[in-house]
């Protein structure tokens, strides 16, 4: 894919981007009427495409998302968007409220660069809005009960699922095949990193029995939520998706740093953790998860997501990529260890395990 | 000996100036931006006024809980080596499990990587430390 050039606009794509879509679609003829690039994204940009349709299986006018890399972001040890589309492909299959995933193009694309085109899912994924204002997305402990369920139904997508073999299979389980991850990240890395160590280590020596390997989105959490006035639309950014344990993107939807300033209300600074668990109970049949188990799912969160942000600053110190926001990510890695070493003494206290 | 104002001083009055003069005359998109420099420059300040004390009372720490004789503490680049190296050792036999037991040596170390921790808060963002009812 070296050959092509990246339109960095798409606006000279416009005619291109057209005509693959009536292609895709089985139209006659399309025309992109409005296209527009939508707020957010460090590695990859999202631009809300409007088009009139002529005959085919979308006739008429529609809205969607066309989703690809940013140019000039530097690839991370994420899903490719051809992956991610096939992710989202089976997560729609399996009945979760994904933005409905249409048409993908790795190679010559007409953008130049890896896309793919989702359904458009009005609303707003604005996680300071959700916390501050209670009916955004209806009530909201309902609202977390309803992403608990998401979580559950995503969850039966298994290994065996068609068109994932991409995604690598935790062989000694999902604790196991984190630890390894983050431990290889940092080898890479020349600064040592020892509350990290030590919470890998106790993750290690105080991990569950491996539970069944399901899907997990990665970045399950408030603000990869879109909703409007009718509840959730559509859960976005599945660069992130892995096999995993079903619990552990439920402890990260509890983690204090997507709590958004409301660190009173554990799920995702909406509402209780144990709306989001009931949600989750009652759509895949099993009991309540217990406190133990969640504070376990909760330090690898915090572990997991210390290291991503050290990994979000070497992107600026490397100078690769220079940005203020990323530089400063640096300084925000102590609050996650911070809470990994609060909740490990808790745990130790309650004798968990 | 350099003339005041001293580094602590420079970065505090920039950032004073920035925020009451430039900040408010700045449109919205733009002030994020600004505050970000304003966070950045507020670390900067912070770790000019500590000076060395925290690396050393972090290598005074890792020492004691290596049991190392008590020893002159080295200073400038001497001492950020130091401590990157003492870091090092910490972070290796961690992974190796040299402090797993729950004993006497375990309670030292948590209570080591918990101030490690709440030092750099006091630099990067004291207001969290209040949060948490650790300052």
């Amino acid at each position: 894919m070296t050959d092509l050039v990246p339109d960095t606009d798409l606006a000279q794509s416009r005619p291109a981007l057209a005509a693959y879509l009536a292609e895709a679609s089985g139209a006659a003829g399309a025309e992109i009427v409005a296209l527009e690039k939508l707020a957010g994204g460090t590695l990859q940009e999202n631009w809300h495409v409007t088009v009139d349709f002529e005959g085919g299986a979308e006739a008429g006018r529609r809205d969607y998302v066309l989703r690809t890399n940013r140019p000039g972001a530097i690839p991370d040890a994420t899903l490719t968007r051809p992956q991610e589309y096939a992710v989202m492909r089976a997560a729609f299959a399996a009945g979760v409220a994904v933005p409905e995933p249409l048409w993908s193009r790795e190679t010559d694309s007409p953008i130049g660069r890896a896309f793919f085109v989702m359904r458009y899912a009005p609303g707003t994924a604005s996680p300071h809005r959700l916390v501050k204002e209670p009916d955004l997305g209806g009530p909201h402990p309902a609202l977390a009960a309803r992403m608990g369920a998401e979580a559950a139904r995503m969850q039966r997508v298994r290994p065996d699922a068609a068109g994932l073999d991409f995604l690598p299979l935790p062989a000694e389980g999902a604790v196991a095949a984190t630890v390894a991850e983050l431990r290889a990240y940092l080898d890479t890395r020349p600064e040592p990193h020892p509350i990290i160590e030590f919470g890998l280590r106790w993750l290690e020596v105080n991990a569950p029995p491996p539970g069944p390997v399901v899907l997990c989105h990665g970045d399950y959490r408030v603000g990869n939520f879109m909703v409007d006035a009718t509840g959730l639309t559509g859960i976005l950014d599945w660069e992130l998706a892995s096999w995993g344990d079903p619990l552990q993107d439920l402890g990260y939807f509890c983690a204090k740093f997507w709590r958004f300033g409301a660190a009173d209300k554990a799920a995702g600074g909406i509402a209780d953790r144990t709306d989001l668990y009931r949600g989750w109970a009652e759509e895949s049949g099993q009991p309540m998860p217990t406190a133990a188990a969640m504070r376990y799912w909760e330090i690898l969160a915090n572990i997991r997501w210390a290291t991503i942000s050290i990994r979000q600053a070497e992107r600026h110190l490397s100078g690769r990529e220079p940005n203020l926001e990323m530089c400063l990510t640096g300084r925000v890695t102590v609050e996650m260890e911070l809470e990994a070493l609060r909740l490990i003494a808790e745990a130790e206290e309650e004798g968990d395990g | 000996m350099q003339d005041r104002p001293t580094p602590e001083e420079l970065l505090t009055y920039a950032r004073q100036v920035l925020l009451d003069e430039v900040l408010p005359d700045l449109p919205a998109e733009r002030r994020v931006t600004v505050l970000m420099i304003a966070n950045a420059m507020a670390i900067a300040a912070r770790a000019a006024a500590q000076g060395e004390a925290p690396l050393r009372d972090e290598l005074a720490s890792l020492r004691a809980l290596y049991g190392d004789p008590p020893q002159a503490l080295p200073t400038g680049p001497d001492l950020v080596a130091a401590v990157t190296e003492s870091n090092a050792r910490l972070a290796v036999d961690l992974r190796a499990g040299a402090f797993d037991a729950a004993d006497a040596r375990g309670r030292a170390l948590r209570a080591h990587l918990l101030e490690s921790a709440c030092q750099k808060l006091r630099e990067s963002k004291p207001k969290h430390l209040k949060a948490e009812r650790l300052a």
